[in-house]
């Protein structure tokens, strides 16, 4: 095919084609696949989300929200004096970004349980990226405002890792046990921080910052070493030290409020391998629950007999594999069903009064 | 070293900058550029290999020349059968010898221990530069071709942009490429950076897509259900031939920017009406070169029906062989050999015309031809898709399982990848369009407004969604 490339464009049009095509990116980007970053800088906790802004999530799952007025992906808190409160502390398995947010499994507890105890609310202080050593944090912040009557804690295979990410600061006694723990800044969060005038306006800017943060990781991983050194070394930290750290966190959450009840999600795609997850959180986690007297949920047997059943995965989506990631829409199904069976009882029990005189008055 | 690679990006201005810095030097020192070039770039993957290169050209030269120089036709022959030995050698020892020990295992009970493998690597593109360089001898040996300089020859062999994968060039049209100057220009640059750009998206942004979903599926057959593995084997059309043709483009245009044509090697082939239009639409350069040195050497259609069939069905069988040493491929090329074959039989028995390359599927108006084109076409894709699964199976234990669990329309995890839900009805109401190929160099150009806009648009469908990471090309393991 002959061309005539010597008869180039205009300097002005082809400027002017080449912003107008990065218009159409930005707008595309916001109106299906990504808004501009939401996260702003936080004292305590590294970054928060801004309150009221949105969010669109693409790369699993699909979904578009708008955070709480506390900066989670979740309606927010009711505001009556009566309202039964239960708080969910987590990670991403609890922000639950992957799917709508009326089908995440604190929305679906909340659901369950409010046809057997009226008002409840379960509020999810969960977010991408927190380790355990944020929930007390968290926990204390939004305590006097919530007032909650139960506080879940959910914990997921990498939780024990994360708390010997390179910014936290723990302090040993001369025995070598850990007497305190502190969370320092991530050289995540500094960038974050760098590049917010960017990221904050632009979706393109932050889609193509998050997307291609794995390749320039790769980059400088080559020229000088791991960034996430710290993580990814924490798959060998031994397990007492692991256990110590978790109970920590723990003891720190029982200072802050007397009922709390622990939540393990097992390793992403447990029940169709049908292999029980061994991992070291889990074998910490269960080693800090006895030591701590806090009780731990374990939904695999549930998810297993699920799987079983009906042979849907409970991880994965139509953009990821099938019992890889986060829950899909069946795992939050299944689990908040497991939950809502494993807490209604503890529920009735810290309040016997309220809910059998409710259950006396039907209709009310 | 992969296209889609920013070292390759590197190695090409570096290449560019050197070639049109040269300009004015004689052409010997440009074809040394050439040539160093490309054995840098083949060596950039294993610079252990070079010497099998050298070897190869060596001999070939060798026997071209000797072939060419006598006149007896028996030494002709006997120089002839040297380079074909060798050439076959060198495919038998590093592609096929270990299959032919697991096949002698299989028969033949031995006592004591059974025959051992060789401990070798596949060397890349064994099977293109094998093909072409015999495909140089036998065209001296039949006098349609005088041997070239030993330089031409070894560019010929080992020219960077289609050495590895294809397509497989004859040497009667590229050599006498190299009589003219090689010149840098900045048309041809924009020219095959056009090209490439195109192959980049088949590549990148369909190819590599689909290969998430089609690795997971034919990982775990018996895991999906009847419709997940069907969608699959259509994702896997639709990614071989993207991945493919992908890297055929971008090769063309890598040897336009550098002032070469190379052949077309595909042309919509999945809009073949029937399977012997498929075999002129899909890997040209291999059915031609398998037609021509293969098919017509054992007599072709000239000694009677049945052994047409028969050549058929051996010139295919060896063709599944061509793309790897295992059963699959060979049932593959059966498999095509045998509906090559039906296909001529009822073409022969029913009297119609033969096939016509130059028209097309649906480029009639009338609704009765567009329906017959359609159920023929739609039908033939289904005979191709079928093979595909042979083709892609790792074994061929697991390739049965893998049709009959979508014969029996089995129960399993129901999973269809977001990008086969996108990319499977873009690709195909594409594919199919009439006059597609003229509409695709209209809308990517960067005289227009629109042209530069549709090159953007590409540009950034490449960064925004394709998958991260190198993945290389299907072809690279045959």
């Amino acid at each position: 095919m002959e061309l005539s490339s010597r008869r180039t464009l205009d300097r002005k049009i082809l400027i002017a084609v080449l912003i107008g095509n990065l218009l159409f990116w930005e707008l595309f980007l916001r109106a299906f696949l990504s808004a501009p970053s939401t996260q702003i800088p936080d004292a305590d906790l590294g970054y928060v989300n801004q309150p009221y802004a949105r969010y669109v999530e693409s790369q699993e799952g699909y979904a578009q929200t708008r955070f709480n007025r506390l900066g989670f992906n979740d309606a927010d808190p009711l505001d009556l004096p009566a309202v039964r409160r239960i708080v969910v502390l987590g990670d991403s398995y609890t922000e639950a970004f992957q799917v709508p947010s009326a089908l995440s499994y604190t929305q679906l507890l909340e659901d369950r349980l409010r046809d057997e105890l009226k008002q409840v609310d379960v509020v999810k202080l969960g977010r991408d990226s927190f380790f355990p050593l944020h929930y007390p944090l968290v926990l204390k912040r939004h305590l006097k405002e919530l007032k909650p009557e139960l506080v879940v804690v959910q914990f997921g295979t990498h939780s024990s890792g994360d708390l010997f990410a390179d910014n936290i600061k723990v302090t040993h006694n001369r025995l070598g046990q850990v007497v305190h723990m502190a969370l320092e800044k991530s050289a995540s969060d500094r960038h974050k921080e760098l590049l917010r005038p960017l990221i904050s306006n632009s979706a393109l800017l932050y889609y193509s910052l998050r997307r291609f943060k794995p390749v320039v990781t790769g980059w400088l991983e080559r020229f000088r070493g791991s960034a996430n050194a710290g993580i990814q070394q924490s798959e060998d930290k031994p397990l007492a030290e692991r256990i110590e750290r978790l109970v920590y966190v723990l003891n720190s959450l029982k200072a802050l409020h007397s009922r709390i009840v622990l939540l393990y999600l097992p390793a992403p795609g447990t029940e169709m391998r049908g292999t029980s997850d061994n991992s070291p959180t889990w074998k910490a986690l269960h080693a800090a629950s006895l030591a701590t007297g806090l009780p731990l949920l374990e939904p695999a047997a549930a998810f297993r007999a699920h799987y079983l059943t009906h042979g849907i995965p409970l991880n994965g989506f139509a953009n990821t594999m099938p019992g890889t990631g986060h829950l899909n829409n069946t795992g939050h199904r299944v689990l908040s069903e497991f939950l809502a069976t494993s807490l209604a009882p503890r529920l009735v029990a810290g309040r016997p009064g309220d809910t059998a005189s409710r259950r006396q008055e039907p209709g009310t | 070293m992969i296209f889609s690679s920013l070292d390759f990006v590197l190695f090409m201005i570096v290449l560019v900058i050197t070639l049109r810095l040269a300009q004015q030097r004689p052409e010997h020192t440009k074809k040394i550029i050439l040539l160093v070039a490309s054995y840098y770039f083949y060596g950039y993957w294993d610079w252990r290999f070079l010497s099998l290169l050298v070897y190869t050209t060596a001999i070939d030269h060798l026997c071209a020349t000797r072939i060419h120089a006598s006149s007896d036709d028996v030494v002709r022959k006997r120089w002839l059968v040297i380079s074909i030995v060798s050439n076959l050698g060198v495919l038998a020892a590093f592609k096929y010898f270990n299959f032919f020990i697991d096949a002698l295992n299989d028969v033949i009970t031995l006592e004591g221990e059974p025959l051992r493998h060789l401990n070798i690597i596949l060397p890349l593109g064994i099977s293109f530069f094998t093909f072409q360089t015999m495909s140089y001898t036998i065209d001296i040996y039949r006098r349609k071709l005088a041997p070239s300089s030993l330089m031409d020859f070894s560019i010929f062999v080992v020219f960077f942009p289609q050495m590895v994968a294809g397509p497989i060039v004859r040497a009667a049209s590229f050599l006498p490429q190299l009589v003219r100057p090689i010149e840098i220009r900045f048309e041809r640059i924009v020219d095959g950076s056009r090209q490439f750009l195109v192959g980049f998206v088949k590549k990148a942004v369909i190819a590599d897509s689909l290969s998430i979903f089609v690795d997971e599926v034919f990982r775990q057959p018996s895991a999906y259900d009847g419709a997940t593995l069907a969608a699959a084997v259509i994702a896997y059309a639709i990614q071989i031939y993207c991945d493919f043709s992908g890297y055929s483009d971008m090769a063309i245009g890598v040897g336009r920017m550098l002032g070469f044509e190379l052949p077309v090697n595909f042309r919509h082939p999945y809009k073949a009406r029937n399977i012997t239009e498929f075999w002129r639409r899909w890997h040209i350069s291999l059915s031609s070169w398998l037609r021509d040195y293969l098919y017509i050497s054992l007599g072709g259609n000239r000694k009677g029906r049945v052994r047409t069939y028969i050549n058929l069905m051996a010139t295919m069988t060896l063709g599944g062989l061509w793309h790897g040493a295992s059963y699959n491929f060979i049932i593959w090329g059966i498999m095509h050999g045998t509906a090559l074959a039906v296909h001529k039989f009822v073409m022969e028995v029913t009297g119609s015309e033969k096939v016509d390359i130059e028209s097309e599927a649906f480029q009639q108006k009338s609704p009765g031809a567009i329906l017959r084109d359609a159920l023929s076409v739609v039908l033939t894709f289904m005979l191709v898709c079928v093979a595909w699964i042979f083709f892609r199976a790792p074994t061929l234990q697991s390739a049965m399982d893998f049709l009959i669990r979508i014969a029996t329309w089995q129960d399993g995890i129901h999973w269809l990848h977001i990008s086969f839900l996108l990319v499977a009805p873009v690709f195909f109401l594409w594919h199919w369009l009439p006059g597609n190929e003229a509409a695709k160099y209209r809308v990517v150009n960067y005289n227009t407004a629109w042209g530069v806009s549709a090159c953007f648009t590409l540009l950034m469908i490449i960064l925004l969604f394709s998958p991260l990471g190198l993945s290389p090309f299907i072809y690279f393991q045959f």
